[in-house]
């Protein structure tokens, strides 16, 4: 899985969100203030409209203290009952009935089973659930106040905010109880789904020699039966020991050898390595450009800025460190994970990876620059040699008794926690070259990480459906907050463009500034009437003028609105359970409290749209 | 004013506390560009007294409605305003003390009655058990223990209704503002409806009601008002309403015919005319009808003091 941008640490995250989300608040009450304001000096002047803001404002404050918990609950249990009886787990039904037929459809084959399965399920979640909570937020108070029955509410002592977030509680737990059962059954669903043994007989082995320490030994090797479209190959070593390949992202142990089952045959137990949560211990990352000097890596071109090249057959090198290292953590040795990019400036053969390789490296003192401004160690290790290629992860054990020369070159076998991690601070180098001259390998910090003890796959599950949690959440509220303004299929619309906007905002955003390339709305349709190339300018004239003028204020207008829509995608974490790696507890502390903002936000505006409408007109 | 200062002397507890009170109350709906479409009440001032049975009293599409719902904050005057127990209408903590029963009751059809009352008494403060007995003792009271556990949109219509007084009633309130109370009942149900506005009275509670059966107003408020297009028509007790002052009522038993010739000719010696003795108080339908000829012809605002 190839992360975009670094994960921060909680506090950091939220220094640099706390003020952007500070912003928000109070623009969203100045501009809702200069509406109320407005609105109210058309009808009564401005001193009069002040009058009414300043005892709306007060009004405000009173409620927000008077009001209960008690009948907050009485609403959201209301909305939960209202939900229910109105059939809503029908949605699970569905739900249910799409997992059954999609078994059928999703391509036993695939070289990544695991992939295909959990994101098939937590995607189909994710948008179900949306679905349902778009629904049932929007129409319900349009409902209430069509039908009068909000009549019998606001005439008891209930305050507008009560009935906003009560039926904001209210529709998440709807959603909540729904996604608890899908997301049971969906694991369950995984789990069999990719449940599958395969056998091998004794009789189909073929019996190999191996060389070892000069002594010639015999193994049985042989390749397994077909299941879900694929063999594993299965060695039988001289001393007895079974060992089974890892093919399409698993491999299996020994359930039943001949001797223990009935038919003679060697029974290959459950799949193991398809669900599982590692834990990558990231490093930073720092660079040698091809004269050995500090650098900044290469930048091969536009593709990305975030990933930077180093040269092969040179002493360009990537350099991790990673710190705070120890014994206890990798008891073994360290596991070293990386998915690096490949650059050809020829073509080579493509069947091929690059070759790299990596050295461990006792870390010297430098400065922030990575200038070295104590003694080189010298401590490095010998150099493992690996493939490189594109979109492939590559997993190499290094154990920890590992041959490695001083700064006098003298070789040895030393143990890396003694001899090349730093003794204090528990920091270590892993050192990254390419040897194929003229090609290059591209990286980033979070590419190459040591993996840690995995955490249990069903929490990890948990964490991708409390993602989607999230989303279900905001997008409830925002449903809510539209709906005490707007009538049912309006806010219904609203909120459905609120999420479509979520999920794409990048690329509306994109639009809105400038940053792709087309122009604005009028001057894309220009173009489309007359099948012009994005990438030429219209001709210059009265006409483009006004329209690029026009193209300005719309797109600051989307702007804006896109800029307080939530960002669905960022909720997104279906990738981290479908590439296996545990959602980081610093992400999910994140969604959480972005949660929490837009929840805020919403409940505030919904509160005084309520507040300030006429229930009975 | 003339509303406030009218029959004065017939005015009982004139120093009773005031439970609403309307000052200049005026409504106007207005269309979507925020233009006038039609003047829904016209500066009314009222007062309503705790402990009386006031009826709002008018034709289809008078203000009766409009006069409560701005009294309960659902509707905002533009201009004049509404207070009730002091407090504006559109103070939230004022609900605590005011039970309301819609025009029709619009309840929460998935919910059976039990289930309608416990989410209304959770609303209020109070706790559980008393939540539990009140929603009891209101299940008997309106008479449907036998239907507690079906769904309201199995209801019918009056059964509906009586679900939804029991929620009006679900805090004890001491204002209850029913509109039209009676709709949907027969001829029982509305019996018994009469009897309870009769028993809140008596427990001392204020009842502000609006209706159009002449009957019913008569014959359980104490005070009412006529409203005629927004405009307050008539305001005063029922009784001194419905007295025909201009006329003498005799009733004397064993008179013989020249007896009732004698005092035939009295009467005519003072200029008066012998009317006949069998109508000798004018009906409310009589009144409001009267009002609704006469206002048709005269439009505007009248007097309130009858005649």
């Amino acid at each position: 899985m190839v992360l975009e941008k670094p994960i921060l640490p909680l506090l950091e995250w939220l220094r640099l969100n706390l003020p952007t989300f500070v912003i928000g608040l109070v623009g969203v009450v100045v501009l809702g203030l200069l509406i109320g304001f407005l609105a109210g000096a058309l009808r009564h002047g401005p001193m009069g409209s002040l009058r009414i803001v300043l005892q709306t404002m007060s009004a405000a404050l009173v409620d927000f203290r008077h009001s209960s918990p008690r009948r907050i609950f009485a609403i959201a249990r209301l909305a939960f009952q209202e939900s229910l009886r109105r059939r809503v787990l029908i949605v699970f039904g569905v739900f249910v009935l799409a997992l059954l037929f999609a078994g059928w459809f999703l391509d036993p084959s695939s070289k990544h089973p695991a992939r295909l399965y959990l994101s098939f399920v937590l995607t189909s979640t994710n948008y179900l659930v949306l679905l349902l909570a778009v629904f049932l937020s929007a129409f319900s108070l349009p409902n209430d106040i069509k039908n009068r029955t909000i009549y019998t509410i606001v005439t008891k002592p209930v305050r507008p905010w009560e009935i906003v977030v009560g039926r904001m509680i209210g529709f998440s737990a709807v959603g909540t109880t729904l996604l608890i059962l899908m997301c049971v059954f969906s694991y369950f669903f995984v789990k069999r789904g990719l449940q599958h043994s395969h056998q091998i007989s004794p009789q189909e082995m073929v019996s190999q020699t191996l060389d070892v320490d000069g002594e010639s030994m015999s193994q049985q090797a042989g390749e397994s039966s077909l299941t879900m479209a694929h063999r594993h190959e299965v060695v039988v070593g001289p001393d007895g020991r079974v060992s089974v390949s890892n093919e399409h992202d698993h491999t299996h142990a020994i359930a039943e050898t001949p001797e223990s089952s009935r038919d003679g045959q060697y029974l290959l137990g459950q799949p193991e390595g398809f669900l599982e949560a590692s834990v990558p211990v990231r490093g930073s990352l720092r660079f040698i450009n091809s004269s050995g000097a500090p650098g900044s890596g290469t930048n091969v071109g536009y593709e990305n800025k975030y990933r930077k090249y180093i040269e092969g057959g040179s002493l360009a090198a990537a350099i991790w460190t990673f710190d705070n290292v120890r014994a206890e953590d990798f008891p073994e040795g360290l596991p070293v994970e990386m998915t690096l990019r490949v650059f050809r400036t020829y073509q080579g053969d493509i069947e091929e990876g690059l070759t790299g390789t990596i050295q461990l490296v006792k870390p010297a003192l430098r400065d922030e620059n990575g200038i070295l401004i104590g003694p080189d160690t010298g401590w490095r290790s010998e150099e493992i040699s690996f493939p490189a290629q594109d979109y492939t992860t590559f997993r190499r054990f290094i154990p920890r008794k590992i041959e490695a020369r001083d700064a006098q070159g003298e070789e040895k076998i030393v143990d890396i926690f003694e001899e090349l991690t730093d003794p204090e601070t528990g920091s270590i180098e892993v050192w990254i070259r390419c040897l194929d001259s003229g090609q290059y390998l591209g990286m980033a910090p979070a590419d190459l990480y040591l993996r840690a003890a995995d955490r249990p796959f069903w929490l990890n599950f948990v964490k991708g459906y409390t993602s989607i949690w999230f989303q279900l959440v905001v997008v409830t509220c925002f449903g809510v907050m539209f709906s005490t303004i707007l009538s049912g299929p309006v806010a219904m619309m609203a909120t459905l463009a609120a999420v479509v906007m979520g999920f794409f905002k990048k690329f509306v955003f994109d639009i809105a500034s400038g940053e792709l390339p087309g122009g604005g709305p009028l001057e894309s349709l220009v173009r489309l009437v007359q099948q012009s190339g994005q990438m030429t300018d219209l001709d210059p004239g009265l006409g483009t003028t006004i329209i690029t003028r026009i193209d300005d204020v719309l797109m600051l207008i989307i702007q804006t609105v896109s800029y307080a829509m939530p960002d669905c995608s960022i909720f997104n974490t279906s990738r981290f359970v479908a590439y296996g790696f545990n959602i980081p507890t610093e992400l999910m502390a994140q969604h959480f409290l972005i949660t929490l903002a837009y929840a805020t936000i919403a409940s505030i505006v919904g509160y005084f749209c309520l507040r300030t409408r006429e229930i009975a007109a | 004013m003339e509303a406030t200062v009218a029959d004065a002397a017939t005015k009982p507890q004139q120093d009773a506390q005031i439970v609403i009170e309307t000052r200049n109350l005026t409504k106007d709906y207005r269309d979507f560009w925020g233009r006038q479409k039609v003047r829904a009440l016209k500066a009314l001032d009222l007062d309503v007294r705790e402990g009386e049975i006031f009826g709002l009293l008018g034709p289809n599409g008078s203000g009766k409605t409009t006069t409560i719902k701005l009294i309960l904050g659902l509707l905002f005057p533009t201009s004049g305003e509404a207070l009730v127990f002091g407090k504006k209408a559109s103070d939230v903590s004022k609900n605590e003390r005011i039970g309301y029963l819609p025009e029709e009751s619009y309840l929460y059809k998935f919910l059976n009655a039990e289930e309608t009352l416990d989410f209304y008494g959770r609303l209020f403060d109070m706790t559980p058990a008393e939540r539990k007995q009140r929603v009891e003792e209101l299940i008997n009271m309106v008479g449907l223990d036998w239907a507690k556990r079906r769904q309201l949109k199995e209801y019918s219509k009056g059964m509906t209704r009586r679900i939804g007084l029991a929620q009006a009633l679900i805090n004890d309130p001491e204002l209850i503002v029913l509109d039209e109370p009676t709709t949907g009942l027969d001829p029982i149900g509305t019996r018994e409806m009469k009897d309870l506005i009769l028993k809140l009275k008596s427990e001392g509670k204020t009842v502000v009601m609006c209706s159009h059966l002449l009957a019913d107003v008569q014959d359980v408020c104490d005070r009412i008002a006529i409203l005629y297009q927004g405009d307050l028509k008539e305001l005063g007790r029922v009784d001194s309403l419905l007295k025909v002052r201009d006329v003498t009522q005799i009733r004397a038993q064993g008179l013989s015919d020249a007896a009732k010739q004698e005092i035939e000719e009295v009467i005519k010696r003072h200029d008066a005319k012998v009317l006949g003795i069998e109508n000798p108080t004018t009906t409310l339908e009589e009144l409001f009808l009267n009002i609704v000829r006469e206002s048709e012809a005269r439009p505007g605002r009248r007097a309130t003091q009858s005649k």
